[in-house]
């Protein structure tokens, strides 16, 4: 059975993040239900920031100089044309 | 996932254009780097699901899309990619009232949603209203640490 709560926008953001935390470390969506569950428990997964960077510098200059830039800006600029094409 | 250090201080907005410079190693993504990646400050990198999507175009444009879904999501894996469904009403509501692309327009709602800095390049669109938008949203660039 559900129910309703009244929390604060500050308290719903708070929970917001922790949902966004919870559903990449589980790969599906997360309730507030289960959100407020996780609290609950204080389940601790401290950020480990060495292997964070050892992970993303395997990728650091895998795109030569501007070649996603301009792919990038290539991208944006057709989407901004088709958008003017509708408006 | 630790509740312990303020969620707030320590979480950040990357935008894409910031994630390709550090792709492409250049002078950009090396103060990017340092200043935001290496900051013991920020804990939690948050992205749009609109970056996550773009750097698969990119990539895919290169080397296909298998390959472009594979490294796009290594890279991304200690990212988190805010659920596009909690996003799209502030979105729409940006795109509406400002004249910027619905990508920056998705960035600035994690930011917004989330009340954390966003990470962005400077770019005509975003410093043409940046009064507007600084008061809605807290916008780093990165081009300042120059």
């Amino acid at each position: 059975m559900t129910t309703t709560i009244q929390i604060s926008e500050e308290t719903k953001k708070k929970l917001f993040m922790i949902m966004n935390q919870l559903e990449k470390e589980g790969g599906r969506r997360v309730t507030y239900d289960e959100a407020i569950k996780f609290l609950f428990k204080e389940e601790k997964i401290e950020f480990q920031r060495e292997k964070f960077l050892d992970n993303i510098r395997k990728y650091q200059g895998v795109l030569k100089p501007n070649e996603g830039k301009d792919l990038l800006k290539e991208l944006r600029v057709k989407d901004h044309e088709r958008e003017q094409r509708f408006t | 996932m630790s509740v312990n250090k303020d969620l707030h201080e320590a979480s950040i907005v990357i935008d894409t254009g910031v994630l390709v410079e550090f792709l492409e190693d250049s002078e950009l993504g090396k103060i990017f780097s340092k200043h935001f990646l290496e900051n013991a400050k920020f804990e939690r990198y948050y992205i749009s699901p609109i970056t996550d999507t773009e750097l698969k175009y990119i990539f895919c444009r290169r080397i296909g899309y298998h390959e472009a879904k594979k490294i796009v999501s290594d890279f991304l894996i200690d990212f988190i990619i805010c659920s596009e469904s909690n996003l799209r009403d502030d979105a729409f509501r940006l795109k509406c009232n400002f004249p910027i692309s619905l990508a920056d327009s998705y960035s600035l709602a994690v930011a917004l949603i989330l009340n954390i800095p966003l990470c962005m390049k400077k770019e005509e669109e975003i410093q043409n209203n940046i009064g507007k938008l600084s008061s809605k949203v807290k916008i780093i660039f990165i081009d300042d640490y120059m």
